[in-house]
């Protein structure tokens, strides 16, 4: 049964908290710059495979960039550095989805939103020379090489030494100075 | 622009990443299919009695969970929404969450769950309301796989499994069968029931339990169709409801299933789309034995229960700080039927048909105020045929004063609408019906510390505070001696809790304890069916290097039972050792459960003649996975 006055008691503050949310959602945001973040991630991307030296042989006439993972930041890589170079070498950015394509790969983005298929992926490149990259601390701790890691509104660096070393990839110290050093779980990768 | 410039750029809102549960509006806690396996855990509701500030009864039919300082005796998990993906589980006739052997998904095939504390009505609506837990299943692998369980275990239990990923059919299917059997405990011993009229109060041969479950899951671009299904039939050794104690037909069959269909698509902007079609369908199915004028009849009950539905979901990121989500949500209950006949009698002691519907919109609005600080607000309109419309807000505000700490503050008012079983349900022997039934509600302040205190140690701390309205409870109706459910007094529950967790190298461990207390309003009596103290300790450790050992041990305080009684402080250790990698391509695991063999009971409830239900005793179950694969 409706009672008028108590509706009319609970819509008075209702009303004044939809006002202040409005004032509060539309307040000017903190200064500095700002970017979309599958943009962001892929310009990430692009900018650590500067820092990363592969071993003699391991690239080959295209560096390729795989992405295996699901969402949009497949589109944001092809979008953003298709057709750029590493040095000479043009960069090919591919989708990848099964374990040969995912061998195939330089650079390999890893997005799933499950940790078995990350870690079945990372599997596959346990002992090749493919930079992985993912998302949180959690997937340098399973055995990605380096992480993009959200911290008050942008992205730092985590990287696993031990990953990267058993890929053979040199990181340059520059980079290592910029990222947090993650210790690989035991058994991280099956 | 270079690598440390990059560091410097703020990113709008667009994703959510999963490891981020500081960054949720909520009390959150997150268990992992290796968590799973590790301690063991057979069921869901094992699962979730390792939680923090969870607990559960059993009353050797189904599994009751009682958190945030309530637990209604017998109340079918209702004050619980249960999802699997995002996908409602609770019936549409009990609004029941299934966690035992009766829940159709087999707990391998979970990747992961996510435990929400606290009321979420404003996204889900009824039942969201001590908190949702949803269950995300395994996806199809990457390479094709073929993978096969069989396990047995004390009491003649036995399971198989048999699970196939193909990822190159659409763009990969999964196909899951699990089939259970279970003799139960030969003899079940109940110390308060009279022995001269119940076989010295032995239940012999009447404590069985079956289940067939099947999962199916197929992917094709951003589309979805998942298939869930499953039928469990427990034979009942209490005698509830009045029937003849350790009679082999008290018996009750659960069959729960869903098909739906799901498009999910995110853009490089930010913006979610996520829409779901389903069909969910439920079926109950009991027998009882009563002795009547002398000569043994069968009543037999039964409910079925069909919906359709819909759900659209849209979230945008606004002017970089805010991101805005705006869903609508489609529930028709074609059917909610329930019966009850007696073996021999023409026609139907109850014959009750229902449809209803269920039309709601929400939105809600996080916004990232300052780098350290974000507000999320949300409200959701629940349009139903039969009640009131029902507002639901929430706001929390979520402040990161540094890398290492998180302090929330949540409100939340929730409801939940009384089920058909509540409201409609009535037959001469146990139930009277009462369709004047309102929706109950809750408002709910909770306030989180979390502190990583170094790399390898974190700790939470948690306070909550409780008030429900026009509690739906069962009461004795006095002129009758029957259960009726009816809108009672206010109650109020208050509560504190804390969580340490440790790791170094493979080892981990967990240590949470809850204080509790909820009272009714008027009368300041605490709640019954409520342990003050909840405890648990969880060890991880690596054994040589191929084995892994998980370790918990669970602790209630005691309990007061519904009569009055007490009912002891449970104590129980569970132990599983595993391989961490295969043996001879087979993954092995062996458990011991209640190892000490202590004799631990729950308390009972309106439906039992037992104040309370002995636990298991010690029970041992070894475990052999072979998976073959293409790499």
């Amino acid at each position: 049964m409706r009672r008028p006055n108590a509706s009319r008691r609970r819509r008075i503050p209702a009303i004044l908290c939809t006002f202040l949310w409005g004032i509060v959602g539309c307040m000017p945001g903190a200064a500095g710059e700002w970017a979309n973040e599958y943009q962001l991630k892929a310009a990430f991307v692009y900018k650590m495979m500067f820092f990363v030296e592969w071993p003699a042989g391991a690239l080959g006439a295209r560096v390729v960039v795989g992405f295996a993972g699901e969402g949009a930041m497949g589109k944001a890589l092809t979008d953003s550095i298709q057709g750029k170079k590493l040095g000479a070498i043009p960069i090919e950015v591919r989708t990848v989805r099964t374990e040969a394509e995912i061998r195939d790969c330089n650079v390999l983005v890893i997005a799933y939103p499950d940790a078995s298929r990350t870690r079945e992926a990372l599997s596959f490149v346990r002992n090749a020379s493919v930079l992985t990259i993912g998302d949180g601390e959690g997937f340098a701790r399973m055995g990605g090489g380096m992480a993009l890691v959200p911290y008050q509104n942008t992205f730092q660096l985590a990287v696993n030494a031990r990953a990267v070393d058993r890929a053979r990839l040199k990181v340059s110290a520059k980079l290592l100075s910029l990222a947090k050093m993650v210790p690989e779980e035991e058994f991280a990768v099956r | 622009m270079n690598l440390e410039q990059l560091m410097k750029v703020q990113f709008s809102t667009a994703s959510k990443h999963p490891e981020n549960a500081s960054e949720t509006p909520a009390s959150v806690t997150v268990i992992t299919r290796s968590d799973i396996r590790a301690y063991g855990w057979r069921t869901l509701a094992e699962v979730l009695q390792s939680v923090r500030g969870y607990w559960v009864n059993s009353d050797r039919d189904y599994s009751y969970l009682g958190v945030r300082g309530f637990a209604r005796p017998g109340d079918n998990n209702t004050r619980i929404l249960l999802l699997v993906n995002g996908h409602r589980l609770n019936d549409n006739i009990f609004y029941q969450a299934l966690i035992g052997t009766e829940f159709p998904l087999d707990v391998d095939l979970i990747e992961r769950i996510e435990i929400v504390r606290g009321p979420a009505s404003s996204l889900y609506g009824t039942n969201a309301f001590f908190g949702v837990i949803n269950v995300v299943t395994q996806q199809p692998p990457i390479s094709p796989t073929l993978e096969t369980s069989v396990e047995t275990g004390s009491e003649w239990m036995r399971k198989a499994r048999v699970t196939v990923g193909l990822p190159r059919v659409l763009d990969g299917i999964l196909f899951s069968a699990s089939l259970y059997r279970f003799n139960g405990e030969e003899r079940v011993f109940f110390s308060d029931l009279d022995p001269a009229t119940t076989n010295g109060g032995i239940a012999q041969d009447v404590d069985g339990d079956r289940s067939e479950s099947a999962y199916a899951l197929a992917r094709w671009k951003h589309w979805r169709m998942e298939a869930l299904a499953g039928s469990r039939e427990k034979l009942m050794p209490t005698g509830a409801y009045g029937a003849i104690f350790n009679d082999p037909w008290n018996r009750s069959i659960d069959s729960r299933g869903y098909g739906e269909l799901s498009y999910q698509r995110e853009f490089v902007s930010g913006l979610q789309l996520n829409s779901r079609w389903f069909y969910d369908g439920y079926g109950f199915r009991g027998s009882d034995a009563f002795l009547l004028d002398g000569s043994r009849r069968l009543a037999y009950a039964a409910a079925r229960g069909d919906a359709v539905g819909t759900e659209l979901n849209i979230s945008v990121p606004v002017a970089h700080r805010n991101r805005i989500t705006t869903g609508f949500e489609a529930r028709y209950n074609l059917r909610k039927d329930q019966y009850t006949r007696l073996e021999g009698q023409p026609g139907y002691l109850l014959d009750d048909h229902r449809t209803d519907a269920v039309e709601a919109f929400y939105a809600q609005d996080e916004v990232k105020l300052t780098s350290r600080l974000s507000l999320n607000g949300g409200v959701r309109l629940d349009h139903y045929r039969d009640f009131e419309a029902s507002v639901s807000p929430r706001v929390a505000a979520i402040f990161k004063p540094d890398a290492k700490t998180t302090l929330k503050y949540m409100f939340g008012h929730a409801f939940r609408v009384p089920n058909a079983y509540e409201m409609y349900y009535s037959d001469p022997v146990s139930q009277i019906a009462n369709p004047a039934l309102r929706p109950e509600t809750i408002d709910s302040h909770n306030v989180s510390l979390e502190r990583a205190l170094t790399p390898n140690l974190r700790a939470v701390a948690e306070v909550f505070y409780n008030q429900l309205d026009k509690l739906i409870d069962g009461r004795m109706d006095s002129a009758s001696g029957l259960t009726q459910y009816v809108n009672v007094n206010s109650v109020t529950g208050k509560g504190i809790e804390a969580e340490i967790e440790a790791r170094r190298g493979g080892w981990r461990g967990l240590l949470s304890y809850t204080f509790q207390d909820s009272r009714s309003a008027q009368t300041r009596a605490a709640l019954v069916n409520l342990p003050r103290h909840v405890a648990k300790l969880h060890l991880e450790a690596p054994l040589w290097s191929r084995l892994l050992t998980g370790a918990e041990v669970l602790y209630e305080s005691s309990q007061t039972t519904y009569v009055g009684s007490r009912v002891g402080e449970l104590v129980k250790a569970n132990v599983t050792v595993s391989t961490r990698k295969p043996i001879f391509g087979l993954d092995l695991s062996a458990s011991a459960y209640n190892l000490l063999d202590r004799r631990n009971y729950d308390p009972g409830n309106l439906s039992l003649p037992e104040e309370r239900v002995p636990e298991y005793g010690r029970e041992f179950r070894i475990k052999l996975t072979r998976t073959f694969s293409s790499h």
